[in-house]
């Protein structure tokens, strides 16, 4: 991969507030690849979106580095800040357009001081728009557009200066689903065309799943797992991360169902119940009916699901095990050697898998 | 001819002192209101700008100003003329006359129109100035192209209030010695006991008022998006 475009090492940000200090975000450390897709995620007030504000410089920083293109940002000048802030464009949840200009208006907005001339602005604007399919609108006024168009107006406004770094702020998280597909097809497509560096903040884990190539989760002010997306979702580690990845895959669902009435369901009190992931869903699948005859287990398959995650297939299994505890042992041993992840599921936790001796899976393991 | 003179005997036996006083109403009117427009435009940005919070955050100057525009809208206008008869006088050279009241009627309505400017623009989307600055554009261009720009509907509309308020003071500094309609209609309308003086000037304020009005809501309504 690319360099790091972005480096942060120990950031803080404290805010005085008349009830005293409070810390916005405590020891974060993140290193964001040029060209990739950089997902940072978390509940509402955990913090997101003051990190991406003192990436731009629109948030001072209270402590630590912060190195955007190998500039350092709280080491710059208000007017060296600005001429940064054209290569580190943003989108915002509320779209922030202009009322009172139209869309070709709000688009040369951005071009102000670019040193074009007023018909070369007029061509780059129009460019924009047809590149966010919108040159038929050029002449409405953002009041007569869609949520959906309006953000893509915002977005040919984020790189009319030619940026190199486009950070979304929840910039999905006011559309309907159809809406927001369009919208992160259009971002993905940015990133492969413009070669554009993109952070995208959310709350949605599907915002993730479906663009991101790395992610971080934070948590009240600190990144509690950071890595590539797909190892993520595959081997999550922090309990929110967990839960994250659980309520994306249906799984906090199943062990509410598990908790809520096992006999109920029909379980065999005594069986093992498994969560086995894996990234092959052929492999997988083979593999279950191969443990059933070779070791004389019966697995009982609860939830199964099959993800995309950055590209990469990502599956999960539920299963009840039962039958000889030592014959459990040895078939999980052997789904172990064959690259999947095992867990064991206590219904009473809501955050699901133990994670001990739980093999990691990796995008080696598809086949 | 008849009905007029049926109607209005007193105005139209004496046509001339009613025009005079058309024309020094409209003379008030139209050398003060810029001066005040434009600084209440500019003190009213200023109060937004630096306040807490603001772009520009400034505690002197907020203060400053805030404390300044609270003292001056406190005063009544009658006693800030008297207050200010010295002053005027060396500003203007004098204190009578259409002269002598345009420096009062600017500060009698400067602060007025600077609290409205100011609640313009306080309410203006804090996030649109964060957009503008997320995009690289400067203190100034902000303040052209967003907080000017985005507020031209709103302002017609404070403008609009402001000058039918800044009529009522014209009428009052009238009376008192500057001339024009609210002199005319309290000289021979009221101390003369001729209703019908009173009654052309109260018409003639209303299509006066009327145009004001019918100007702003054109505006305001041509800049609403």
């Amino acid at each position: 991969m690319g360099n790091a475009i972005i480096e942060i090492t120990q950031l803080s940000k404290r805010y005085d507030t008349p009830e005293g200090a409070y810390t916005a975000l405590h020891d974060v450390n993140l290193n964001i690849e040029e060209g990739s897709i950089f997902g940072i995620i978390g509940l509402s007030g955990a913090g997101k979106s003051t990190l991406v504000r003192c990436i731009n410089g629109l948030e001072p920083i209270s402590g630590g580095t912060i190195n955007v293109l190998g500039q350092s940002i709280p080491d710059l000048s208000a007017k060296e800040l600005r001429q940064l802030r054209k290569s580190i464009s943003m989108v915002f949840q509320q779209y922030n357009l202009m009322p009172s200009r139209t869309v070709e208006g709000n688009v040369a907005l951005a071009l102000r001081h670019s040193g074009l001339s007023s018909a070369e602005k007029r061509d780059k604007t129009r460019k924009l728009l047809s590149l966010v399919g919108l040159e038929q609108h050029a002449q409405s006024h953002p009041s007569q557009l869609s949520g959906g168009q309006q953000q893509r107006v915002a977005i040919a406004r984020a790189l009319a200066n030619n940026p190199r770094i486009l950070l979304l702020d929840e910039a999905t998280s006011a559309l309907d689903p159809d809406t927001t597909k369009t919208i992160l097809e259009l971002v993905k497509r940015l990133n492969r065309e413009l070669h554009l560096t993109i952070i995208v903040v959310t709350h949605q884990m599907d915002v993730v799943k479906s663009i991101c190539t790395h992610v971080a989760v934070i948590d009240h002010g600190t990144i509690v797992e950071q890595g590539e997306a797909f190892d993520v979702f595959a081997n999550p580690q922090a309990e929110l991360t967990r839960r994250f990845v659980g309520d994306y895959t249906g799984l906090s669902h199943v062990i509410d169902v598990l908790r809520s009435g096992g006999a109920a369901a029909g379980l065999d009190p005594d069986g093992q119940l498994i969560h086995m992931s894996y990234a092959n869903k052929t492999v997988a699948e083979g593999l279950v009916s191969a443990v059933t005859e070779q070791f004389h287990v019966t697995v009982n398959i609860l939830f199964a699901s099959l993800d995309i995650v950055d590209g990469y297939p990502l599956g999960s299994i539920v299963a009840q095990y039962s039958g000889d505890p030592e014959h459990i042992k040895q078939a999980l041993d052997y789904l172990r050697g064959k690259g999947i992840r095992i867990a064991t599921v206590h219904p009473e936790s809501k955050a699901s898998a133990s994670t001990n001796a739980a093999a990691s899976i990796t995008k080696e393991h598809i086949a | 001819m008849t009905i007029l003179e049926h109607l209005f005997p007193h105005v139209v036996e004496n046509p001339d002192v009613f025009v005079q006083s058309i024309l020094e109403t409209l003379q008030m009117f139209l050398i003060a209101t810029p001066e005040w427009f434009i600084l209440g435009i500019i003190f009213g940005l200023t109060l937004a700008i630096t306040k807490p919070g603001g772009m520009w955050e400034n505690r002197a100057v907020f203060q400053f100003l805030d404390k300044l525009t609270n003292l001056c809208r406190s005063i009544p206008f009658v006693i800030m003329i008297a207050l200010l008869f010295p002053l005027t006088r060396l500003i203007s050279g004098t204190a009578i006359g259409v002269r002598g009241a345009i420096f009062p009627l600017i500060v009698g309505i400067t602060p007025f129109f600077s609290r409205q400017v100011e609640s313009v623009f306080n309410g203006l989307n804090p996030m649109l100035i964060e957009s503008a600055q997320a995009m690289g554009l400067g203190p100034w261009s902000i303040i052209w192209s967003v907080y000017l720009r985005e507020s031209i509907s709103a302002l017609a509309r404070v403008t609009t209030i402001t000058c039918i308020s800044f009529n009522s003071e014209i009428a009052v500094i009238g009376a008192i010695g500057a001339g024009g309609l609210g002199d005319y209609a309290n000289r021979y309308g009221f101390e003369r006991n001729q209703l019908d003086i009173t009654v052309a000037a109260v018409i003639t304020l209303l299509v006066f008022i009327t145009i004001i009005q019918t100007i702003g809501t054109i505006i305001g309504r041509k800049n609403e998006h």
